[in-house]
């Protein structure tokens, strides 16, 4: 379960990590921020790797690390744009690191989502998705669960879209209320 | 991105049809697997906008998961529990129990032809040696040190034997209390 952050495994995460920085940012993979930012969480990561605990799974930490890069990296972009545009002073003190209500309203009901549909999943799906939150690799959910490694891929990947179009569903339904409402409104 | 072909998964299960990356390599990139991927999945996927659009989302969706079942994990612990118990279960019911008793068998027939010439008399007489014997046995060691203390281990037995039973059934009492088992999926708040 515990794995090391040495050369092999930044080389291994470093696809996952550009990916997840482009998507939060919502530029395309040659964007010069994408670049920026993968290369500032991975320091992180390298910096901050004496500071995850034993056993600790290592791609959640890592990817939470990218996330936040970007997040800060899509903040400050923001700050930037309504400063040119001459709203300087007020974002400053309302912009912060942290969730404002209305997002952390919105993570909590994706979150409620995702354990409701996760808790509808077939039982081998929940099992391998279970384990592999807890850190372990594909090889060991494949020995734990005495399946070959290729059932193991297909739980995850299985599993992984049902939870996906889960909170599709809920943003559908979050813009379809939105809708209705300003309809009714008009 | 291994060079080891026998531990890849089969590039059925890499490539779509349309030459993008399967949904299956798309998560193991996510996972960092790369032991299961070859190098052209890597090199693929660092430079297809669609693939990595969808590595993106993938991330970020294991992400939502991890969160989630953070906060689930409480309640979901015993119901692994009890699941994994459910697997030694079967593990056990898989057993060759047939095989077994059909071994068994196979070797009380071999052991007919030595069991012919007993006479009900002779099994009697048989059993009555083999509990004098026993007594004798058990008369000689009462007669020693160890057979002085053997009422005493015998009460240290039963003491640590009792105490085993009570802590575990305190224990399940504890986890039954903080921890109903439940298969039901948590309510939305």
């Amino acid at each position: 379960m515990a794995e090391g952050l040495d050369n092999a495994a930044l080389v291994s995460y470093r696809p996952a990590v550009r990916a997840l920085i482009a998507h939060v940012l919502g530029v395309g993979l040659s964007h010069a921020d994408v670049e920026d930012c993968t290369s500032e969480a991975l320091r992180r990561a390298l910096e901050g790797h004496a500071r995850l605990q034993p056993g600790a799974a290592l791609r959640p930490w890592l990817l939470g690390i990218a996330r936040h890069v970007a997040l800060d990296a899509r903040r400050a972009r923001m700050r930037a744009l309504r400063r040119d545009a001459g709203a300087e002073g007020e974002e400053d003190r309302v912009e912060t690191a942290l969730p404002n209500p209305h997002e952390q309203a919105v993570l909590t009901e994706r979150t409620a989502r995702v354990q409701q549909a996760f808790g509808l999943l077939p039982t081998a799906q929940r099992q391998a998705l279970s384990l592999h939150a807890e850190g372990l690799g594909y090889r060991e959910i494949s020995a734990e669960l005495n399946v070959p490694i290729g059932t193991v891929c297909t739980w995850i990947a299985r599993g992984r879209q049902a939870l996906a179009r889960s909170l599709d569903e809920s943003e559908a339904s979050v813009t379809d209320t939105k809708l209705a409402s300003s309809e009714a409104n008009s | 991105m291994s060079d080891d072909e026998s531990s890849m998964l089969h590039s059925s299960l890499i490539w779509d049809q349309d030459g993008h990356l399967s949904d299956i390599a798309q998560n193991a990139i996510v996972d960092a697997e790369s032991a299961l991927l070859p190098r052209e999945a890597y090199e693929h996927a660092e430079t297809c906008e669609t693939c990595m659009r969808s590595i993106g989302q993938l991330a970020q969706v294991s992400l939502e998961i991890d969160d989630a079942l953070k906060q689930l994990n409480a309640s979901y612990l015993p119901q692994r529990a009890a699941e994994s118990g459910m697997r030694r279960a079967v593990r056990l019911r898989h057993w060759p129990v047939a095989e077994l008793g059909l071994a068994l068998v196979i070797a009380l027939l071999g052991q007919l032809p030595t069991l012919q010439g007993l006479s009900p008399a002779g099994i009697r007489h048989a059993l009555k040696a083999l509990v004098q014997v026993s007594l004798q046995v058990l008369q000689h060691v009462a007669a020693t040190p160890l057979g002085a203390a053997l009422p005493w281990i015998a009460t240290g037995m039963l003491v640590a034997i009792s105490g085993g039973i009570a802590y575990a059934a305190k224990r399940g009492l504890a986890h039954n209390l903080t921890s109903p088992l439940s298969s039901q999926p948590p309510r939305l708040r």
